[in-house]
């Protein structure tokens, strides 16, 4: 990725330099030879430009054959645009003081080069993104388990705290938990008894498991909402406090990080020069910023404060078996009145197990609690210190991503506005001369840090724990367990900002993304419409006589194909998944990199015949819809650019990836396929059924029952 | 649109509602023309007529409604259908479904009614609900109407089984029939009358040609696909799935300005 970062700075500067100049005519004579000299160097760095693109591609071949593939698409880009022959015109019309005529065929030679930056880059800004997005992902998942560890330290300062509440409310439990293990015991009992009187009997025994799971569902809360206080959220159920505080974050950071970057955009746009634009994009940047920010972060924290109060549900002693438990009663319950006795006894008896459980964890922490050591302080100063090494290794990596990230823009941008100096002043000593002096502006401004999001939280967060460890070395647990949630709430404010930025990734990727799937399937289709036809073509040679030896390695190359066309499919899932707007597109995507999978497989078992044809067929055509889509996504993402729709939809929620309709075209396709699939089996399915019919009609049925699950995904986000 | 949840809660409402209550008077009937027919019963000899003669007066005698008094009475003096209801509560659905189906072939009506009925149960287990909707129906509406004591229950039956096969509407309409026949009644179980509320208030959002709509004949096809069902019936419904489909993008593809 790097060699081609570097081409496409190269390609760069090419295009910058051949900006078609407005010179008056006494202005061009005198420039005359200067201008066609310069002309003449950018030829000749042309030609060595399209020589690196060789040499790079051949180095790439065996190790990134994609990043190859996109060099030659370049090259060849290139030379049908007949590139350097029109700069060798250029230079003569410049020399024949055929200054229109140059100027004409140099915008025309720019805009090919820009052509040939897009095929460059077309999917590295979605790398990036994705990068991004990933590294912000594993950094909310490391400040979610420092959160929970953090909140395991609380729960054991506020039981230390007050020893004698805590002993009193376990030994409360434990008798509720006797009692359920004695009323599930009679349930079984009923069970064996109806069992033997008929299924009408079962379905009574139901309303005495139903009891039994609300007995048992109410116990597992009072110790979930007990657990929840004693980590310093109050009375709120997770769900709630998620949902309010992800909600009053989002709106917050969304103004914040709007006015920030209506801040910067306006900077930005002061430096290019249009102080009026820089304004204006300053102000849009802000108002957007602050209302996507505003719901995405509402809507996310909502969904991570639901997570959380369910990953609650499993900290305290007796939690997590008492949640299985309910699970076997319910599951109990769904069999007793199916008339699925032997089932449902199973199930009781699980759950009875699963209560033992929980009553034998309770017992051991109320011993724990009764018997604390007087050096147990220090274990939980110890305990304590180790939570803050993970905080302080976490903001130690946000400080290197910020300072990676910082050094590599202000090279890039430096670069740029380098060479667009030097392109603007003319001749090649200016370019040079902008390009080492924008490198190093760039490395200037690499020096200056901009902090990662949530990255001050989790240093504070950080101090607060140590702060807390002192307190318990003092064997002052109460004082601990204020800093403790005072490190709680920085670290939730940490994932707060986390989130607003991804949520602001998410949008940006977006509108990178269709074009680069367009771009992806359009190959694929290209490259499968050939193997389809060299398939059909070695069959037909089979038909005849046995494969020759090059035969065979052809047949070995194109099974390597259909397998690279499912790496990229998979590839191409990765991006849609993420961007988790669409319902329909992720699973046609997920069938086609299965059958291309299984086209690659029967290929290799040189089963080249008409049904591994037909399903290369049947792959084109789910790539044709694919596109399909994505032309139509892209076209009403214009008109709604056009009309300013966009900024509305953004004020509700991110909008989907492809439109209603072309969702509904995929589903469409899939059931086709499912109801093409069904015709053919039954038009030649024998009397009774072999294993192999068998096979495929539960395979048609799993297909059906996907296409099903596709329309249901769309009933439930109407 | 989950049609399978709310038939899990029907099929907890068929099952539980035996309660102690007054017999309705119909009832009441039913059981006394089981008691005679018995008597008359030249295929049971006279220990077991006495039996069926002593569990009734018992039963009666302890003033207590059960829906499966019959079905009690029936075990006893046929040892197959006993068998069949243990193969039934041991989930053995094809073993029970061939003793029952031979037994519906019975003399004695209310062993054929009671085969029937729990040749239905099983098929409902097996999400067959095509074969078990005639053997519903043929107890709320045919020849074994008046040979059983599960006629609520058949009848809710009955509606599950209409919804199962895309017949919406007459499904609406034996649900609502259900509701009318067993309000405030104290011998049908609460739970079952709230589930054929909750599976009416499901079919009612229904509409015809809606996603929905869509969605529920997919999971049709689905369910006839998993029992080896490729034919006729199964094609028509996926034929009719893509010519929904085509409306629905017409109207998106207008919503969304004609592109």
């Amino acid at each position: 990725m790097r060699h081609i970062r570097t081409l496409v700075q190269v390609t760069l500067i090419l295009s910058l330099m051949i900006v078609p100049s407005h010179l008056t005519a006494q202005e061009e004579t005198e420039v005359k030879s200067a201008v066609s000299a310069r002309q003449d160097r950018v030829r000749k760095m042309m030609e060595d430009l399209e020589q690196k693109f060789v040499r790079l591609a051949k180095t790439l071949e065996e190790t990134e054959p994609e990043q190859a593939a996109k060099l030659i698409d370049a090259l060849n880009e290139s030379r049908q645009a007949l590139i350097r022959h029109r700069m060798d015109k250029i230079t003569r019309m410049l020399n024949e003081e055929d200054f229109d005529g140059a100027t004409a065929e140099q915008q025309k030679v720019l805009d090919d080069v820009k052509r040939l930056v897009d095929i460059l880059t077309r999917d590295e800004d979605i790398d990036d993104l994705l990068e991004e997005i990933k590294r912000l992902e594993d950094w909310k998942k490391k400040v979610g388990e420092i959160i929970e560890e953090e909140k395991d330290h609380k729960r054991e300062s506020t039981k230390v705290s007050d020893k004698d509440k805590a002993l009193d409310g376990l030994d409360k439990k434990i008798d509720q938990v006797k009692g359920l293990i004695k009323d599930q015991e009679q349930v079984i009992d009923k069970t064996g008894k109806a069992r033997t009187e008929g299924i009408q009997q079962l379905g009574r025994v139901a309303d005495n498991q139903r009891a039994v799971r609300k007995a048992t569902e109410n116990v597992a809360k009072e110790i979930g909402d007990e657990s929840r206080e004693a980590a310093g959220d109050g009375q709120q159920s997770g769900e709630q406090a998620g949902q309010q505080g992800g909600q009053q974050g989002g709106q917050q950071g969304g103004q914040q990080g709007g006015q920030q970057g209506g801040q910067q955009g306006g900077q930005q746009g002061g430096q290019q020069g249009g102080q009026q634009g820089g304004q204006q994009g300053g102000q849009q940047g802000g108002q957007q910023g602050g209302q996507q920010g505003g719901q995405q972060g509402g809507q996310q924290g909502g969904q991570q404060g639901g997570q959380q109060g369910g990953q609650q549900a499993g900290d305290e002693p007796g939690q997590k078996p008492l949640a299985d438990a309910v699970e076997n009663q319910k599951d109990a319950e769904e069999n007793l009145v199916k008339g699925k006795g032997k089932a449902a006894e199973g199930d009781e008896k699980q759950a009875l197990k699963d209560l033992k459980r929980a009553l034998d964890e309770l017992e051991k922490e109320r011993d724990r609690i009764a018997k604390l050591p007087p050096e147990h302080f220090e274990k939980m100063a110890q305990d304590q210190d180790d939570t803050g090494d993970k905080a302080d290794d976490l903001a130690k990596q946000m400080a290197d991503a910020s300072k990676s990230e910082s050094g590599s823009q202000g090279g890039q941008q430096g670069g740029q506005q380098g060479g667009q100096q030097g392109g603007q002043q003319g001749g090649q000593q200016g370019g040079q001369q902008g390009g080492q002096q924008g490198g190093q502006q760039g490395g200037q401004q690499g020096g200056q840090q901009q902090q990662q999001p949530g990255q001050q939280n989790v240093q504070n967060a950080q101090k607060k724990m140590q702060d807390a460890s002192k307190d318990l070395r003092k064997q002052d647990a109460k004082d601990a367990g204020k800093d403790q949630k005072d490190a709680i709430d920085e670290l939730e404010k940490a994932r707060e900002e986390i989130e607003k930025r991804l949520a602001q990734l998410r949008e940006e990727m977006q509108e990178e993304l269709l074009a680069a799937l367009e771009a992806r399937f359009l190959e694929m289709l290209e490259r499968q419409k050939k193997i389809t036809l060299d398939t059909a073509d070695l069959d037909g040679i089979k038909s005849q006589r046995q494969w020759r030896r090059n035969e065979r390695l052809a047949v070995m190359a194109l099974s390597k194909e259909e397998r690279e066309l499912a790496e990229m499919a998979s590839r191409a899932l990765e991006i849609i998944v993420e961007d988790g707007t669409t319902v329909v597109f992720p699973r046609v995507v997920e069938g086609l990199r299965d059958d291309l999978n299984a086209v690659g497989d029967l290929i290799q078992a040189e089963k080249t015949g008409g049904y591994t044809q037909d399903l290369q067929h049947e792959i084109e055509k789910t790539l044709e819809d694919l596109i399909e889509a994505l032309q139509k996504a892209q076209e009403q993402q214009d008109q709604q650019g056009q009309q300013g729709q966009q900024g509305q939809q953004g004020q509700q929620q991110q909008p989907p990836l492809v439109p209603e309709s072309a969702e509904l075209k995929l589903l469409k396709a899939a059931q086709l396929r499912v109801n093409r699939r069904t015709k053919s089996f039954d038009k030649n399915r024998p009397q009774d059924l072999d294993p192999v019919f068998q096979k495929e009609i539960n395979n048609i049925a799993n297909r059906q029952d996907e296409v099903s699950r596709m329309a249901e995904d769309i009933v439930e986000r109407k | 649109m989950k049609i399978t949840t709310t038939l899990l809660m029907m099929l907890m409402c068929t099952t539980a509602f035996a309660v102690d209550t007054p017999l309705p008077i119909d009832n009441d009937g039913v059981i006394d023309d089981f008691v005679q027919q018995c008597q008359k019963n030249d295929a049971l000899d006279g220990a077991k007529r006495d039996a069926v003669a002593k569990m009734i007066k018992k039963y009666r005698a302890e003033d207590a409604y059960d829906t499966d008094i019959i079905t009690h009475a029936l075990s006893d003096v046929y040892p197959t259908f006993s068998d069949a209801l243990d193969a039934l509560g041991e989930e053995e659905t094809d073993k029970a479904v061939k003793i029952l189906g031979e037994l519906q072939k019975s003399k004695d009506p209310y062993l054929a009614a009671h085969a029937a009925f729990f040749q239905a149960r099983a098929y409902i287990m097996d999400d067959k609900y095509e074969q078990a909707l005639p053997l519903v129906t043929s107890i709320t509406n045919g020849k074994h109407n008046e040979r059983t004591l599960y006629r609520d229950e058949a009848m809710f039956l009955e509606g599950v089984c209409q919804a199962k096969t895309l017949q919406p509407k007459p499904a609406m309409e034996t649900l609502q029939s259900f509701l009318r026949a067993t309000e405030g009644s104290e011998t049908v179980s609460e739970r079952m009358r709230v589930g054929a509320m909750h599976l009416l208030n499901e079919l009612a959002v229904i509409d015809e040609g809606s996603i929905i709509d869509v969605q529920n004949r997919m999971e049709y096809s689905y369910r006839r696909l998993a029992l080896k069902n490729s034919g006729k019936r199964t094609q028509e419904e996926q034929d009719r799935i893509i010519a929904m489909l085509d409306k629905l993008i017409e109207e998106a593809e207008n919503k969304e300005g004609g592109t």
